[in-house]
């Protein structure tokens, strides 16, 4: 069994206890010149003495650390102690574009990409994928960090997490009512999955939506590492149901367009159910932004303009006209993603926004204001254009 | 605030930790905020004692100084994008690590913002591309995990070493 490497991070960050001597401005005694400007004294001995990269001040290592890619970043905090806890207090960039290709991943990689002053750039994540995971491997979402991958065939077969940063992946059980279950494409027999927490923490649950009968479909939840089976909890889900984890609590639409809340402890419990404010059931979508659940409705290829944001608050739908630092993107898979504008500077994105692939345009991404109610076509390379066809548009938070 | 001309003209010493004393035109000398700030609070008489750099750290970061210092009246009056200081910082900057080292250290302590920047960018791309020994082995940065710690950063990262 291996161990949670966050855990193991964390660890070694502590016994990193080399007494710190540098970036201290020591104070000291003899000329009123040296009163006046303690900063003019020595930082510690003799400047020879401290040649030291791994000892180098915390503030230039993070200015060192900030100008890394994403691979040279988790190389950098593998060199030495003092190193491993900037970077580990230096997280890498909040948000990754993540690009597929198609739902199968086989033979392209993902594609990351970020944005840096508005433009788009390919990430180099360094990470040979379709090597190190097999032959025929499906994408079926992405969450806190890790992808849902399915696989067939050779060595590989089942639903399994895997991490592209530490490349670990991590089997969900094959047991179902009793019988072993069997990836089934493209549909899938697992239709969406969501995870409570990273699956390398101990309290991770993943809630997944099964597809059953063809009409509707159950919710069934395991515990990655702990449970060799899936547990149903409830059957009258929607085909296409709509998961989200908010502060612990499953919000799950159900076939009579209900949100159901769950909690889990450790049983999944329902606390309550609340219709929505409008019946456009199809067009809905959920996210968990800042602790708050937000739901979006209306089809944004028709008339951006004339979708709704609604926030729940306890238990009544309030509608949103400004979301403030915050900005939502729409997934093609029906997914939404929230992010706060405050963790991505220097990307040029925007808060109060909406983001959205528009496949009618040619793949283009858009950006609709709700401050001035304006519509826009981000610039995308032409070399980067390919890769966004069919493209599933999530934000990605790599962790390790 | 004095005219620049009057500025060029104006000189203040200033002495390395090594006892080496320098003499600078103000222009370059605030370069230096920490030196700026001095001058601006009327705190400059004689040479001013810089005990954290050695004579040849302090050479190297004047003759940056000196460089922008320049630069910076060039662009004030004929607003041409620099390409010119551009490629002079680049090998500038192309030095070894234990100059490097200095020159980081000399930067942040003289608050000297766009030496720092590219003290951290050249440090940035000599990591880029490095695997974990590469890296250590440039800058001779000692392995200070223990056995069992450097196995299980291997095992649950391996290809942080390949």
């Amino acid at each position: 069994m291996e161990g949670d490497p966050r855990t193991n991070y964390k660890a070694l960050c502590r016994s990193s206890t080399t007494p710190r001597t540098h970036g201290h401005r020591l104070p000291c005694s003899s000329s009123q010149l040296r009163d006046q400007f303690p900063f003019l004294l020595h930082r510690s001995g003799s400047p020879k003495a401290m040649l030291c990269w791994s000892g180098l001040p915390k503030d230039l290592l993070q200015s060192i650390l900030l100008r890394l890619s994403l691979a040279d970043h988790f190389r950098f905090a593998g060199v030495c102690k003092e190193w491993l806890s900037v970077a580990a207090q230096n997280r890498p960039p909040p948000l990754l574009w993540l690009a597929m290709r198609s739902r199968h991943v086989s033979p392209y990689a993902p594609s990351f990409f970020s944005l840096h002053e508005g433009t788009f750039r390919k990430v180099s994540v360094d990470l040979p994928l379709s090597q190190r995971i097999g032959s025929n491997v499906w994408f079926h979402g992405a969450s806190t960090g890790w992808l849902l991958l399915s696989a067939s065939g050779g060595g590989s077969h089942g639903y399994f997490l895997f991490n592209p940063v530490t490349r670990r992946r991590i089997y969900l059980p094959t047991e179902y009512n009793r019988r072993k279950i069997k990836p089934m494409f493209p549909a899938g027999f697992l239709s969406e999955a969501v995870l409570s927490s990273p699956p390398t923490s101990p309290d991770c649950v993943v809630v997944a939506a099964v597809v059953a009968m063809g009409h509707s479909s159950t919710l069934a939840f395991c515990r990655p590492g702990q449970e060799q089976r899936w547990t149903v909890f409830y059957r009258q889900a929607r085909i296409h149901p709509k998961l989200v984890f908010c502060k612990g609590e499953l919000y799950a639409l159900d076939i009579t367009g209900k949100v159901r809340v769950y909690t889990f402890d450790p049983q999944p419990r329902l606390k309550f159910s609340i219709a929505l404010p409008v019946g456009d059931v199809d067009t809905l979508r959920m996210a968990e932004s800042d602790g708050e659940l937000l739901l979006f409705l209306g089809d944004y290829r028709r008339e951006i303009s004339g979708c709704s944001i609604y926030k729940l608050d306890v238990d009544r739908w309030i509608r949103i006209e400004n979301l403030g630092d915050r900005a939502l993107l729409l997934g093609l898979d029906g997914g939404l993603d929230s992010f706060s504008t405050k963790d991505v500077t220097g990307t040029g994105l925007r808060g109060n926004c909406i983001y959205y692939c528009n496949r009618g345009m040619g793949d283009v991404v858009q950006v609709f204001s709700l401050e001035d109610r304006r519509l826009q076509t981000l610039p995308c390379p032409d070399d980067y254009r390919g890769d966004f066809v069919g493209l599933s548009l999530r934000w990605y938070t790599p962790t390790w | 605030m004095m005219s620049l001309a009057a500025q060029k003209e104006k000189k203040i010493v200033l002495r390395s930790s090594d006892g080496e004393e320098f003499e600078v035109e103000v222009a370059t000398a605030r370069q230096s905020k920490m030196i700026s700030n001095m001058i601006n609070d009327g705190c400059v008489e004689g040479s001013i004692p810089l005990f954290n750099v050695d004579a040849r750290t302090l050479a190297k970061v004047i003759e940056y100084c000196r460089r922008h210092a320049g630069a910076t009246r060039i662009l004030d009056e004929y607003d041409n994008p620099n390409e010119e200081i551009k490629s002079w910082d680049a090998t500038y900057i192309d030095v070894h690590q234990t100059i490097l080292y200095d020159i980081l250290q000399a930067a942040d302590y003289l608050e000297i913002k766009d030496l720092l920047d590219l003290a951290c960018e050249q440090v940035a791309n000599i990591i880029r591309g490095k695997h974990v020994e590469e890296i250590r082995n440039t800058f001779n940065i000692k392995n200070d995990f223990t056995v069992e710690e450097e196995k299980e950063i291997r095992k649950q990262h391996p290809w942080l070493f390949e």
